[in-house]
């Protein structure tokens, strides 16, 4: 038993608003200078859950604790910094905002100055560092606010969809750099996300949280790629669910459980025996989705643009046959076989490749 | 028109003569209500910050009495104020009736409201996560609620803007619970009515432009303070 | 913390308080009284002269003549100096108070624009009143239940005439703007003589109808007992009664607006009867 205590650990968390539970986590732990990213669509309890392991809400039954000790919120606040889904700064300057932590900690100024010159530089806002708060963009405004929390040096730092709210190329600018510090600093993080990729890009262990549970956590990869079950898999970017029924049938082989595959594991083939019919075609830029009736079941296929247009003119009603690669077809060992038939979804709501 | 003429002279010969009654009014309404505008800021914020940012049972029936109290014409405030400070009042013994701190209490009672609105407002018109997000990075309770007021400061000090405006113009309660005694709680809008009953206009409108001078350089004074480093 | 809070909160309340107050620590004497005694400025001139006397702070309090008198018998003036005479007496008959002395008096005038569309100069004042009444020439009275208004209305009573209608107009302010109004509407109205001529607002009217004891204003103070209520000072209201009776405050009154009006506004009446004065007058 010479294992040191987790950093921060939540024990029979529950969490009511008002007659609803909005939180149950048995037990969560987060060791000393790991990331790990907590997955869930919205809503899910993501943000209660941060805000509970901040010290930023209080349960309404269960246990906080640091370093095997119970700490009160207040005393998980002296040890975490977090960063909110929007960037919320206070009027002036920049480089006032990112000392903003450091002055409720009653941190010398010189010593406030010298932290936050170093993290206005380590993430690009040396130019930026007078200007006022209010005259940034989005991107740079949550650069200024993960500025402001590493400049505390926490032990724990709690980002919550930090990126949620950014364009595309901003996000992936930033999720490089918050990549970079990570790696080399040995601050603990808790990352929640409805995004795989960023999870993907900066977690040693996921989690998976779902209507206010826990479902899986393990490795990132691992967590990533075996769902285990169709709300996981859904969120988890497998954008075809198959009951039993319709995956036996689809794959050709007898199935016992429910299969999540991802649309970019099930290739086009016009040149095939025809078995499934393209119903309607839908360009998303750099790839191209089409869907597909076979056997009387709806399958999304993902082809990447230039790939889709060398296939020879592919239009709604026309024959294909899909190829599904069986090793990237996974099945989902808790989903209950008897229940209702799943359904492929029609309107992706998550960015594919 | 003759009126409004001879007013205006008036007015700037009681100001540049330093006529020593004139000032004596003008320094006693601006300490009494400058007093009552502090104190219902003392007060209203912290009733502000409970209903902006508590949960409590009956807020919301407290925030019906704010709203409410926001439209008490002084003079009814001043009737409560005097009742409770009659001799045989509940107060009586406290002796404070037909003095400045009567007054201030009445001028109080009637920018309280006016203050706690504004303040409530100003408070929840910042974004409620702002709070967490400072809590977020080490800031105490009341050090959370000092960073948002401070995000709020322009219209707080708006709601302090809005109470001294309604304390210094006001008669009713002044006039009530002063008792309007020369040398003592006569104010401006006091010394105004008495000057309109005794027939002499002039003065009066004087009076009155003398009042709105003292309350346009307040709130010149406070609109620069707040205007201050913004771009 | 929050108790911290509140204790700090508390700590600057009482600190405002007690910055703001400057309410001298000198024992206070609450005179109730008219607005004409106010309006005409005599107690300007009496007031302080009593507080360097004495050692007493005066609070006047200046309000209709039938405010003063109740204020007096709920315990919440010291002293009243009122021209009341019927809701004196009932003062006086609560058993309220201490003595009911004269202090001085002034009269009532009748005043209207000098073309005296209504040919009331000289008349008799109720019958002037009466042709008032009857020629629907423009009046304004105070209708402020303030001393000169009951005294208004008694006048109205003796003329046989319910005033009202389109000609009889209630300004519900103090004398000096009732005659100003009257003065722009070219009306006839009721005056004490004091303030009629201390309002250069109302030039333009004359006063036509003087003298006769019928018109006659008579100013009394009354102190109040301790029995009106807990917290009277009876000492300081009987004090200030005294000063007002004694030779130094009648000879003030006396001079009182010579100097300005050509004419003294009152004339003192220390220690007569209503009737010694009208005998006088």
């Amino acid at each position: 038993m010479n294992t040191p205590p987790p950093l921060l650990e939540l024990r029979s968390i529950t969490v009511e608003a008002g007659d609803r539970t909005i939180l149950q986590v048995e037990q969560l732990r987060i060791e000393r200078g790991e990331t790990l990213a907590i997955l869930g669509a919205n809503g899910a309890g993501k943000s209660t859950l941060l805000r509970v392991a901040g010290g930023l809400r209080r349960p309404t039954h269960g246990s906080v604790s640091l370093n095997g000790r119970t700490a009160t919120p207040a005393q998980i606040r002296q040890t975490c910094a977090a960063v909110l889904q929007r960037p919320l700064l206070r009027r002036g300057s920049v480089r006032a905002n990112v000392e903003t932590g450091l002055r409720f900690k009653g941190v010398p100024a010189a010593e406030r100055r010298k932290r936050a010159t170093q993290w206005l530089e380590r993430l690009g806002l040396e130019p930026l560092a007078e200007q006022a708060a209010d005259s940034l963009s989005g991107g740079e405004a949550q650069r200024v606010s993960l500025a402001r929390a590493f400049a505390l040096a926490p032990q724990l730092l709690l980002l919550d969809e930090p990126f949620g709210a950014l364009d595309a190329p901003t996000r992936a600018e930033l999720l490089a750099d918050l990549r970079d510090i990570l790696n080399t600093s040995d601050t603990a993080t808790l990352l929640v996300t409805h995004d795989r990729h960023e999870a993907a890009a900066t977690a040693d262990r996921s989690a998976v949280l779902h209507a206010g549970t826990l479902r899986q956590i393990g490795p990132t990869a691992s967590v990533l790629e075996n769902p285990e079950d169709a709300a996981c898999a859904r969120l988890l970017g497998f954008d075809n669910i198959l009951s039993p029924a319709a995956a036996s049938r689809v794959l050709g082989r007898l199935l016992d459980h429910a299969v999540a595959v991802r649309a970019t594991d099930c290739r086009l083939d016009p040149d095939g025996n025809g078995a499934g019919t393209i119903e309607r075609i839908l360009p998303f830029g750099g790839f191209t989705r089409a869907i597909v009736a076979i056997h009387g079941i709806r399958i999304l296929s993902d082809t990447p643009t230039p790939a889709f247009e060398r296939l020879s003119q592919l239009q709604p009603g026309t024959n294909v046959d899909l190829h599904i690669d069986a090793s990237e077809a996974r099945t989902l060992p808790c989903s209950q076989p008897t229940r209702r038939r799943a359904k492929t979804r029609n309107h992706p709501d998550d960015r594919l490749q | 028109m003759q009126v409004l003429w001879d007013a205006v002279t008036e007015a700037f010969r009681l100001l540049l003569s330093g006529d020593g009654e004139t000032w004596e009014i003008i320094a006693r309404s601006l300490r009494i209500s400058l007093t009552a505008t502090a104190l219902a800021l003392v007060l209203g914020l912290p009733v502000s910050a409970a209903l902006a940012f508590g949960r409590f049972p009956g807020r919301r029936i407290v925030l019906a009495l704010v709203n409410t109290g926001m439209g008490v014409p002084p003079v009814v405030a001043g009737l409560v104020i005097i009742v409770l400070l009659w001799r045989s009042g509940p107060l009586g013994a406290l002796g404070l009736l037909y003095t400045p701190t009567a007054m201030v209490i009445a001028q109080t009672a009637i920018a309280l409201p006016l203050v706690a609105g504004f303040s409530t407002a100003a408070l929840q018109h910042v974004d409620p996560d702002f709070r967490v997000q400072m809590q977020a990075l080490g800031a105490g309770r009341l050090r959370s609620l000092w960073t948002v007021a401070a995000e709020a400061r322009l219209p707080l000090l708006a709601a302090g803007m809005a109470g001294f405006g309604a304390v210094i113009s006001e008669v009713g309660a002044a006039l009530m619970v002063g008792g309007n005694i020369a040398g003592q709680t006569r104010v401006l809008t006091t010394a105004a009515v008495l000057e309109a009953s005794k027939g002499a206009f002039a003065l009066a409108l004087a009076l009155g432009i003398i009042l709105l001078v003292i309350a346009f350089a307040v709130n010149l004074v406070v609109t620069a303070v707040q205007q201050h480093g913004r771009a | 913390m929050l108790y911290r809070l509140v204790q700090v909160i508390a700590a600057a309340v009482l600190a405002l308080v007690f910055a703001a107050c400057g309410d001298g620590d000198r024992e206070s004497v609450i005179l109730a009284t008219t607005t004409s005694t106010q309006d005409s400025g005599l107690l300007d001139e009496l007031i302080p002269a009593f507080e360097r006397d004495s050692g007493l702070q005066v609070k006047t309090i200046a309000v209709g003549s039938g405010e003063a008198i109740e204020l007096g018998a709920r315990g919440e003036a010291d002293v009243v100096l009122a021209h009341s005479p019927a809701a004196e007496q009932e003062l006086m008959a609560a058993g309220k108070a201490g003595a009911r002395r004269t202090v001085m008096h002034n009269d009532y005038v009748v005043v209207g624009p000098p073309g005296d569309p209504a040919g009331v100069r000289g008349a008799q004042a109720a019958r002037a009143l009466a042709r008032i009444a009857k020629a629907k020439a423009p009046f304004v009275s105070r209708g402020d239940k303030s001393g000169t208004h009951t005294f208004e209305l008694g006048l109205w009573e003796d003329a046989g005439v319910e005033p009202g209608g389109g000609w009889y107009q209630e300004s519900g302010q103090g004398m000096g703007a009732t005659l100003q109004i009257a003065n722009d509407k070219d009306a006839y109205t009721i005056s004490d003589r004091g303030t009629y001529l201390a309002t250069e607002s109302a030039r333009d009217l004359e006063i036509l109808v003087e003298g006769g004891g019928e018109l006659l204003n008579v100013y009394h103070v009354i102190d109040i007992a301790e029995d009106a209520g807990e917290r009277v000072n009876a000492e300081g209201g009987k004090a200030l009664a005294d000063w007002l009776v004694a030779p130094a405050a009648q000879n003030a009154i006396k001079t009182f607006g010579v100097e300005e009006f050509g004419e003294p506004l009152f004339v003192p009446d220390a220690g007569k009867t209503v009737e010694q004065i009208l005998a006088g007058a």
